[in-house]
């Protein structure tokens, strides 16, 4: 909670030349309301794509996308992406996948205590929380 | 009984005995210390004769002695009584428990039937109930009755079970999986995932399979046979439960419990008299709200002063509507801004800049961590560009949100969908 609201940077996008089955996902990083003093209401997202998941994933069978960044070859960051406000589908719970922070790092690693530099953010797996319970 | 039983009767070791009272003057502590030790001692030395008392005691010398021996055999007349009474229990228990578990036996093989049971049979409850009970309670009760001993409430891993229902599934998946069909049947029985429309009749016999499946299914299998009375309601009462009461959501108490926060301050504004705190707490917030009101009055009037203002000032926009950030300064004139949008525009319907967000050069923005390629994104050349940004946004999704997989159905065109805002972190 921020303030007395939910505190959400994951949504779900699509884009104006996608079709209707595509959806994408990433994280907010920043909201634009104009540029150069002429509105443009955007979204600046870092992208995440849908990744591969282990087979039996009960997870992935229930509906939870499972993500990862989508970063450039040689890039430190994911590539980022200004999604317009109508472009916007929905908010999404996404957390990361402990099974991958358990099985890169230690079972008593937290994505916390993960050191944050390129090579893990491209370790890193996400799943979209289905079960999430929005208000 | 052998719930009460096993509940109330004292256990193999005693219970320590009750703390002093921490109150009292230290005199008087000594002293009942002193009766203490002085009572106990006859009885730690109760086997060893008498020591030899002179001729010439006195009566006083003699009373304490007589005590002390009386002390002595009181005590050991207590722990005499207890031990036959603990004996008793112990005999009782057990008995209590071979006789249950005999009861069970008999319906074991509709235990077992209910175990194996198709999930997906009828959800009434009566014949579930007993197959559930006698499913939970007889590897419980009997494996531990019949070796003597005292039955515990821990649970016994069948690996058979598991294999059958689970085959060459690692447990942790298996684990993962009983979450995943907990979160469905919650999502289910709560109607959490903008599912407004009123539950059917059938859609609450599905809920109850679900929860029959849940129980029998996976819960059964990864974690061993469980006697809970809330898993007992969750296989047998959950058709009936929704019938009577409607959804879990109707009956759940957290968004009038949540409010308790809000009034948390006011209530501590009160003399926390039992008779007076009410009319306390109303009074205050009668006041709060005719406050926030005065203040939403004079934001409105505010707002349509400053549109107005923006109008008539609408030529010196350009004056700060370039694109270079001023030296020192994050946060320019957003009036200024804000008229050569509304100059440019034209029309005070369409879009304008909110007054909150803040203006920052896209270079301080591409500073923030992940932000470097920002005016790659934002198509516009690195350098002093006036980004204007805000912290949060509420928006209602222009689509109907799916959720809750493919078990949860959510109409089209729900027109409850909520407003969610988007809130992000920093204060840009």
């Amino acid at each position: 909670m921020y303030r007395g609201l939910p505190w959400y940077d994951g949504v779900a996008f699509r884009l104006s030349d996608d079709g209707s089955a595509v959806v994408r996902y990433g994280m907010a990083r920043a909201i634009i309301r104009a540029v150069g003093g002429k509105v443009r209401e955007e979204v600046v997202v870092s992208e995440m794509r849908i990744c591969e998941s282990t087979p039996g994933c009960p997870l992935v069978g229930a509906g939870c996308t499972r993500l990862c960044w989508s970063m450039e070859p040689g890039a430190d960051w994911p590539s980022l992406r200004s999604v317009p406000f109508s472009s916007v589908l929905r908010l999404e719970h996404i957390v990361r996948d402990f099974d991958q922070v358990t099985q890169s790092h230690g079972v008593a690693a937290t994505p916390r205590t993960i050191r944050d530099n390129a090579a893990n953010r491209r370790s890193a797996r996400f799943h979209v929380n289905v079960f999430f319970p929005w208000p | 009984m052998f719930i009460v039983l096993g509940l109330f009767s004292p256990g193999s070791t005693r219970r320590p005995p009750p703390k002093k009272k921490a109150k009292g003057n230290n005199a008087s502590r000594s002293t009942s210390m002193a009766k203490a030790q002085r009572l106990r001692k006859p009885a730690a030395v109760a086997p060893a004769p008498p020591p030899v008392q002179p001729a010439q005691s006195t009566n006083a010398a003699d009373t304490v002695a007589d005590a002390d021996s009386s002390a002595a055999d009181a005590d050991a007349e207590l722990d005499d009584v207890l031990a036959s009474l603990m004996a008793e229990i112990d005999v009782a228990d057990e008995g209590t428990a071979a006789e249950s578990w005999t009861n069970v036996s008999d319906t074991g093989s509709a235990a077992s039937e209910a175990s194996g049971a198709s999930c997906a049979s009828d959800s009434s409850g009566d014949s579930d109930t007993s197959a559930t009970r006698a499913a939970a309670a007889a590897p419980t009760l009997g494996g531990q009755a019949a070796r003597g001993k005292r039955a515990k409430q821990v649970l016994d891993f069948d690996e058979a079970s598991y294999k059958a229902a689970f085959g060459d599934m690692p447990y942790h998946v298996a684990v993962t999986t009983l979450f995943v069909k907990y979160a469905q049947l919650l999502a289910r029985l709560t109607r959490h995932h903008h599912c407004r429309a009123p539950m059917t009749v059938a859609g609450a016999e599905e809920v109850g399979a679900l929860a029959k499946e849940f129980v029998l299914g996976y819960m059964v299998p990864i974690l061993g046979e469980w006697f809970s009375t809330k898993v007992h309601k969750l296989l047998a009462h959950v058709v009936e439960a929704i019938k009577e009461h409607g959804a879990l959501t109707n009956g759940d108490t957290g968004s009038n419990e949540a409010l308790h926060g809000q009034d948390k301050r006011r209530y501590n504004r009160t003399s926390g008299n039992d008779d007076a705190f009410r009319t306390q707490m109303l009074r205050v917030g009668q006041g709060s709200l005719e406050i926030r009101a005065r203040l939403a009055k004079e934001a409105a009037q505010f707002d349509d002063w400053f549109e107005d203002a923006g109008t008539r000032d609408a030529g010196d926009g350009a004056l700060v509507g370039g694109d270079a950030a001023p030296d020192g300064c994050s946060n320019p004139p957003l009036a200024g801004v804000r008229c050569a949008v509304g100059s440019a525009l034209g029309n005070a319907q369409r879009p304008a800049i909110p007054r909150r967000a803040a203006a920052v050069a896209v270079d301080q923005l591409a500073e923030r961590r992940g932000l470097v390629s920002v005016a790659d994104a934002l198509g516009v050349p690195s350098g002093g560009t006036l980004v204007h940004v805000s912290n949060s946004l509420t928006f209602a999704p222009p689509h109907v949100v799916l959720r809750g997989g493919p078990s949860v159905a959510t109409p089209a065109g729900d027109p409850h969908v909520p407003r969610v805002a988007l809130v992000r972190r920093g204060g840009l």
